[in-house]
């Protein structure tokens, strides 16, 4: 028994220590900012989900509209358009999906968060990207963060020395605002060379075949069930299509051609959707793309400007046909 | 309590410690505390229900005893069904009420007699009913058999039948193993106590690290399955097959493990299934503590293979269908355990069902024939085929699922990752297949030193991915 004893208090001692170390990490670094220790992000990516869903729950009366999109639109900054009535709030995230923002804009609606105007940007996320997979994901599960809760589980997640701050520098410059704006600022979103009132360069999209349309009744009815909840509270709603680059097609034609087809159903099921540039591609360029995926702030800019633009009585089609 | 709760690590090592320095003086006290902690245990899911456990104790205790004392035949016989009725009673009405109810008016229904369904009850189904039912019943049988001595030692009985590690999920132990254990004086072992600790860090590994991952890609697959491609519904079946045999065999590891730290050994559950040549072999393999249960108390009284072959395969009907209905008050699992006879039936009759009896594949190489991994893929593969009506809430979801997979031939390479996980897993499995978990054979033989740090180094990355899984669900098998 002795030697027992002695052995399995050397093997929980590891363990302990283990513990004791990511306790300690966690704790002070918060990566994910649900311990409540960091407020600021530079650099880091925090569980923007869970963060931006408190704040405003926190904050019933701040704000009165809403983006919901996935990171691609992180570069709207719809805060621009803020005026007396239109008080603007970016809730995008990582690979956010529109189930997840159904659910978001139900406890919204629950907790007495005056909504006035919401957008939905869609990708071909909306597709491929589950709002299952991600209660696993650290960064991107939702955590109802009651004051008097501990996140354990967060004090003891494996150390990412990636996430420490500072240590990547490549994204020292980006931050994530969560408690003024909701916005995500790159540096590399304002390219000294690139001219603001430049012409766009856009490209036809050629027609790709499709081999086997997907069954898109589950996207459909989540995308219903926002329409309806928006229906019920009277809220401007507008389905919002993010633009994609020519690289993003050539790497995933697949995708982006069942997307395609997926908006082609819901204007079959009496959707309006906004999409500012139509069917157009965007040519590879550093002052339109962050990376593959994620527009500058030249294209967010020009996007809301195209919002503004809509009519009120077609935003008011758009929200309800 | 689940045994991947932090709850129950604080029970254990509680329980462990009063166990052994506490009350290991005196037998009986021994026996009473382990009788307390074991209802601690269940009471802290539901502590109501230990009235059934209590109960289904009682019954069984004095009717073991009655059966015993009792010389004519018909009386004996009485006892038996007196029994069986009562924990078959509590089972059928907890866990399959409903299910008939249902079924009942469903198939009204078909005749066009539309009736109102105010028969359901709303019934909460006590966690592992179907395990101490089953534990209790196989103890009166014995004794009716006469292949047991019945106990008078009370506290003792409701010990055994109440024994904490396999309470939930299993095994289903014997009164012949198990009792005698309880019953004698308990020594700690050194051998036994770290082949018990390494089972239940296996068995976590399995549930934690494997399972519970597995688990979200099941459900969003097995959920949307209309939105993937064929291929990913062939990935999406085999996760499952190897989610549910980490889950159940995991808890079974560590029901084994908890066990041996108190003393006592449980029998095997689990020898590595999907190894198996055939589906024969595959049932000697999975479950082992209720296929035998079965086989003993079911498929033996019912004539078993002796007289005609019509019968013998009417027989094995039975014992697939009700294993099938055991596992869940759902027609899935009744029409699961039939795909099961079908597939046992046809090395029934040709009598090569108990060929591979003794050893596991390749038991003395590192490489299987040819022939075998033909085999093995095959039993595999139609295993796989059976867990979708397994895993899906209706036959028809089932049947649609099977049918995408036939002929929506179609798998984007994103998930070929998934592949390789599933050829990992399956090739860990295979490295371990002969139970080295317990011995860890290959430390044979190396200093002392790197022994331990080579232990610690293991413990240090079993808790870093058990820390990287931020969702541990509950064990699948509880629900059975």
């Amino acid at each position: 028994m002795r030697t027992f004893l002695k052995k399995t208090a050397f093997f929980s001692l590891i363990v302990l220590a283990y513990f004791t170390i990511t306790g300690i990490y966690n704790y002070n670094i918060d990566p994910y900012g649900i311990l409540e220790k960091r407020k600021e992000f530079p650099g880091i990516r925090p569980n923007e989900h869970s963060l931006k869903v408190h704040h405003i729950l926190q904050n019933t009366d701040k704000f009165n509209s809403f983006l919901f999109s996935n990171s691609k639109g992180g570069a709207l900054h719809f805060n621009q358009l803020n005026n007396e009535s239109d008080r603007w709030y970016n809730m995008t995230y990582s690979l956010g999906t529109p189930e997840e923002f159904y659910t978001d804009m139900l406890l919204f609606v629950k907790n007495d968060v005056e909504v006035k105007n919401i957008v939905v940007g869609l990708d071909e996320g909306a597709i491929y990207e589950r709002a299952s997979s991600h209660i696993n994901q650290a960064s991107r599960k939702f955590v109802p963060m009651e004051e008097d809760k501990i996140h354990w589980e967060y004090l003891f997640l494996p150390i990412s020395f990636k996430k420490i701050s500072g240590v990547d520098e490549n994204k020292k410059h980006i931050v994530h605002d969560i408690y003024e704006d909701g916005n995500y600022y790159a540096k590399n979103a304002y390219e000294d060379n690139c001219d603001d009132k430049e012409e766009f360069v856009l490209l036809p999209r050629p027609v790709e075949e499709v081999e086997k349309q997907l069954d898109f009744s589950s996207q459909i009815e989540t995308l219903q069930k926002i329409q309806n909840l928006c229906r019920k509270n009277k809220i401007n709603l507008t389905f919002l299509i993010h633009p994609t680059s020519q690289d993003n097609l050539k790497k995933s034609t697949e995708k982006l051609v069942q997307f395609e087809q997926l908006l082609i159903s819901l204007k079959k099921n009496g959707f309006d959707l906004f999409e500012p540039f139509g069917n157009s591609l965007f040519e590879n360029n550093s002052c339109y793309w962050l990376d593959r995926h994620h527009y500058s702030k030249k294209i967010g800019d020009s996007i809301l400007q195209l919002y503004v633009d809509l009519s009120e009585t077609e935003k008011g089609e758009l929200t309800n046909r | 309590m689940i045994f991947n709760s932090f709850e129950f690590a604080i029970f254990l090592v509680l329980v462990f410690g009063l166990y052994w320095f506490v009350f290991n003086k005196n037998l009986k006290q021994q026996n009473l505390f382990l009788l307390c902690s074991s209802y601690i245990f269940y009471g802290w899911w539901d502590y109501r229900f230990l009235s059934l456990i209590i109960l289904s104790t009682i019954v069984d205790y004095f009717v073991g005893i009655a059966v015993q004392k009792s010389k004519k035949n018909n009386q004996r016989k009485l006892l038996l069904w007196a029994s069986i009725t009562f924990n078959i009673g509590i089972l059928g009405f907890f866990k399959y009420y409903n299910f008939f109810v249902d079924s009942l008016l469903t198939s009204f229904a078909q005749f066009g007699y539309e009736m109102q369904s105010s028969w359901s009850l709303n019934i909460i189904l006590p966690v592992g009913i179907s395990f101490y039912t089953f534990q209790t019943m196989s103890y009166t049988i014995d004794v009716y058999r006469k292949n047991l001595r019945p106990t008078t030692d009370f506290i003792s009985f409701a010990a055994f039948v109440s024994f904490f590690p396999q309470l939930v999920a299993g095994p289903i132990e014997r009164a012949s193993n198990l009792l005698p254990q309880i019953l004698g004086k308990r020594k700690f072992d050194y051998q036994q106590g770290m082949q018990g600790l390494r089972l239940i860090l296996w068995g976590l590994v399995k549930k934690v690290v494997i399972a519970d991952v597995l688990a979200l890609k099941v459900d969003d697959i097995f959920e949307n399955y209309t939105d993937f491609g064929g291929g990913v519904l062939w990935l999406g079946a085999i996760y499952f097959a190897i989610q549910i045999y980490c889950d159940f065999s995991g808890y079974s590891d560590m029901a084994i493990g908890i066990s041996k730290l108190f003393g006592i050994e449980l029998k095997s559950n689990f020898k590595f299934p999907y190894f198996s040549r055939n589906i024969g072999e595959f049932w000697r393999r999975w479950h082992i503590s209720l296929s035998t249960w079965f086989r003993d108390y079911l498929y033996i009284p019912l004539g078993g293979s002796k007289g005609p072959k019509l019968k013998s395969i009417r027989n094995v009907f039975i014992v697939f269908l009700v294993s099938g209905l055991w596992h869940g008050a759902n027609w899935t699992f009744i029409v699961w355990g039939g795909i099961h006879a079908l597939l046992f039936v046809p090395s029934y009759v040709v009598g090569n069902n108990r060929k591979y009896t003794c050893a596991i594949v390749a038991e003395r190489s590192w490489f299987p024939t040819l022939k075998e991994v033909v085999q093995m893929a095959s039993t595999f593969f139609i295993v796989v085929l059976a867990w979708v009506f397994f895993r899906s809430e209706n036959i028809g979801l089932a049947i649609d699922y099977l049918t995408l997979m036939f002929t929506k031939i179609n798998f984007p390479p994103i998930y070929k990752n998934g592949l390789y996980s599933v050829g990992s897993l399956l090739f860990l499995d295979w490295i371990f297949r002969k139970d080295e978990r317990l011995t860890f054979s290959f430390l044979n033989g190396i200093n002392k030193r790197i022994i331990y740090i080579t232990e610690a180094v293991i413990i240090a990355v079993v808790a870093y991915l058990i820390s990287i899984n931020t969702s541990s669900g509950q064990f699948i098998y509880f629900q059975f």
